[in-house]
């Protein structure tokens, strides 16, 4: 389970219309119908976060994704606003499945993300250690509170507040967790089999 | 207090220094020769030593050899003085237990033990208030037993740190934990390291995720409360059971944590979360005072909309045991409203089914918005079958509305919705059958309405472009102007997809 995430394009000229680097992730074994709804949730919810703290994130998404030979799935702004879309929570959700290679390239894009973000990741899990051990305030840390910021004002214009499971978020406090969890979740998939394990978790309880 | 993580990007192989200590005495007289290896992350050093079985290594001149008996594994915290260690039966049980509580994590699904299995000698556990993880290590058969258990940990180095009598207990931060996973990742991709101690990452059944949802239930007594309140009302909120469930190992009975927020007083009926769903009583006066919606063609048009929303969002379709049956209010602009279990349907199953993601929370002041709303009985069958229909059933044969009849028209549409469709197509590879639909679109082409006729043209709908395409709102459909009805005429086609790549439209009911 050895993870090679490799920015230099490829070398081999007759290089497959599928993209190599999607079989560093397994096939989990569920049906044809595409990704589950918990899945397609939790892949945007995990980029959201990314967004919080990156400026310019979906720019960045689609860098990455050119970067990593994977524009054959997604090569424009417009398919990454749709695929995203396939997150039942979205305002703007599109009745369309998520398939498997569409799914595998949004996690290796947020994982590879999340490894350049690294420092940052830990040094804002850090902070909120710290905080809540002397019981300060989270507003008090300038980089901490501006990325819960973001990430709430994100996901109140993106996210339909009349879903149920969206309107249990209806307090900074809720979002604010919720924005930590995707935090600790995101300096998981910075790890050697990070992005492995974050691409398994999205089936735990859907598979056979 | 900490570094920054100092690895790069492109880092794949693991950190580690190998100390070939010199040849030792011998294992069944073989050579064998003393390894260190450490894979040091900020918060947590994990340090191997054991012996390479030099004639099982083979390969002598390898710059690092293979070590393939654990003599001794050691982990140590940043800030915490005493380490923990022990022989090849703690550090398997290290492997297996972070691993599995790294997935955990990730998925706030709890994973079970492994049927019969022993109590692991390493057990994590989430702290979810104090925002910890709880590493604990019991005793081992090796302190417990004077004669080593098997060669492998023949060292006799205990487990449980100094005496190894006594269990240890630690409390790891988030990313403490992470820093064990991750050296413990490291040390799993190092092929020159008891290649034969693996773990490899698998999902969970949803076998496992139906069991812990009955755990969850009964320790959370006032989610039940409020389900029961709200079965007698004529329509049904469930609060949604938050995804969020703290890892609770099944061995673990004094476990008094829970990030659950419905909150432990068995006493509290009223749901707490805040999301301010209506009550029962709130929410029958709205729809008392709201008209039912009963022309046949508008129920149609809500029923297949019901459908394709449910149908789209329906995942474990293998799950069921039996059929579970509710009745469903939609509101008239499609939105599911409330339901409730009917028949001998469980009332926690509802998790089963896509219906607690759907369901919408009324807008403010729901009378002044909502004037309108239709009763549905749906049925979830264990074949993976949806079936719905008017609670009432239709007072009439419900009809399509009206329909664009003009023939050049209609030709014209139907070169245009060929061409739109073919242009997305991309052939099912899935179905051997064809499927086939109704189609209807509006005169500027948009598809406004689509309904499977054959039941493969259900199972593989995600095959076409159809739930892509589909514009409802092209037609004005649940726009609230003119309910849940097309406000122009449309045009009716037949559409085929056959298996072999042929693609067919014609108009519904000739040219």
């Amino acid at each position: 389970m050895i993870l090679s995430v490799s920015v230099m394009p490829t070398n081999s000229p007759d290089a497959p219309s599928h993209p190599v680097i999607l079989d560093n992730l397994p096939d989990p074994g569920i049906s044809d119908r595409g990704c589950p709804s918990r899945s397609r949730q939790q892949i945007d919810l995990i980029l959201l976060a990314i967004e919080a703290l990156e400026l310019g994130g979906s720019e960045a998404m689609l860098l990455v994704a050119k970067q990593l030979e994977l524009q054959d799935i997604i090569n424009n702004r417009v398919v990454l606003w749709r695929l995203r879309c396939t997150n039942p929570l979205r305002r703007s959700h599109t009745r369309r499945p998520l398939n498997l290679e569409e799914a595998k390239a949004l996690v290796i894009i947020a994982s590879y993300l999340a490894r350049r973000m690294t420092v940052v990741i830990r040094q804002l899990l850090l902070a909120y250690e710290q905080l809540s051990q002397k019981q300060v305030p989270i507003e008090q840390h300038f980089r901490l509170s501006s990325y819960l910021e973001r990430f709430r004002a994100h996901f109140r214009s993106r996210m339909n507040p009349r879903r149920a499971k969206v309107s249990v978020y209806n307090t900074d406090e809720k979002l604010n967790e919720l924005a930590l969890s995707l935090l600790a979740q995101l300096l998981f998939c910075t790890g050697t089999s990070g992005m492995q394990r974050f691409w398994i978790s999205l089936f735990d309880g859907e598979v056979g | 207090m900490e570094k920054s993580d100092e690895r790069s990007d492109e880092m794949v192989a693991p950190q580690m220094s190998t100390i070939g200590i010199g040849y030792n005495i011998g294992f069944h007289k073989e050579k064998t020769m003393t390894i260190r290896r450490q894979y040091s992350l900020p918060n947590c050093t994990l340090i191997l030593e054991g012996l390479s079985d030099t004639t099982a290594g083979g390969d002598q001149l390898d710059a690092r050899p293979l070590m393939t008996i654990l003599v001794n594994a050691e982990c140590r915290f940043m800030g915490q003085p005493q380490p923990i260690s022990g022989g090849r039966d703690f550090f398997e049980s290290l492997v297996q237990s972070v691993s599995r509580y790294a997935q955990e994590f990730l998925s706030h699904i709890p994973h079970p033990q492994l049927d019969g299995a022993k109590p692991p000698l390493v057990h994590l556990q989430s702290l979810p208030d104090k925002n910890l993880h709880r590493l604990r290590v019991g005793q081992t058969a090796e302190a417990l037993s004077t004669v080593p258990a098997d060669s492998h940990s023949a060292s006799g180095t205990s487990a449980g740190g100094i005496d190894g009598k006594n269990p240890v207990q630690l409390d790891l931060t988030t990313v403490q934990l992470f820093d064990l996973v991750e050296a413990i990742d490291q040390f799993q991709a190092d092929q020159r390291t008891l290649p034969d101690l693996s773990v490899p990452l698998q999902a969970i059944s949803r076998r496992y995720r139906k069991a812990d949802q009955s755990v969850a239930q009964r320790s959370a007594p006032a989610a039940i409360g409020v389900t029961s309140l709200a079965v007698a009302a004529l329509a049904l909120f469930l609060v949604p059971v938050p995804e969020v469930r703290p890892p609770k190992p099944a061995s673990e009975s004094e476990v008094t944590e829970t990030t659950s927020p419905t909150p432990d007083s068995p006493s509290q009926v009223t749901p707490t979360p805040t999301s301010s769903p209506p009550s029962a009583a709130e929410l029958e006066n709205e729809l008392t005072s709201s008209r039912e919606i009963i022309n046949p063609t508008e129920l149609s048009y809500l029923k297949r909309y019901l459908h394709r929303e449910l149908d789209q969002e329906w995942d474990n379709r293998e799950g069921l045991n039996q059929n579970l049956e509710y009745q469903i209010t939609v509101g008239g602009d499609g939105d599911i409203l409330g339901y409730k279990p009917i028949e001998d349907t469980p009332i926690d199953s509802a998790e089963n089914t896509p219906l607690p993601e759907l369901s919408y929370i009324p807008t403010e002041g729901g009378t002044a918005t909502r004037e309108t709303f239709a009763l549905f009985r749906v049925v979830f069958t264990p074949g993976g079958v949806l079936q719905i229909s008017p609670w009432q059933g239709y007072q009439e044969e419900p009809g399509l509305g009206p329909e664009i009849t003009d023939r050049t028209l209609l030709r014209r549409l139907n070169n245009q919705l060929y061409a739109t469709l073919n242009e997305r197509w991309q052939g099912t590879s899935l179905s051997r059958r064809p499927l086939n639909y109704r189609v209807a679109i509006t005169e500027d082409g948009a598809i406004a309405d689509y309904e499977p006729t054959n039941q493969p043209a259900w199972d593989y709908v995600a095959e076409t472009p159809l739930a892509e395409l589909a514009d409802p709102e092209a037609a004005g459909i649940g726009n609230g102007e003119t309910g849940f009805v097309p406000d122009q005429p449309l045009a009716q086609f037949q559409v085929v997809f056959k298996p072999n790549g042929v693609l067919e439209v014609s108009p519904l009911r000739g040219f």
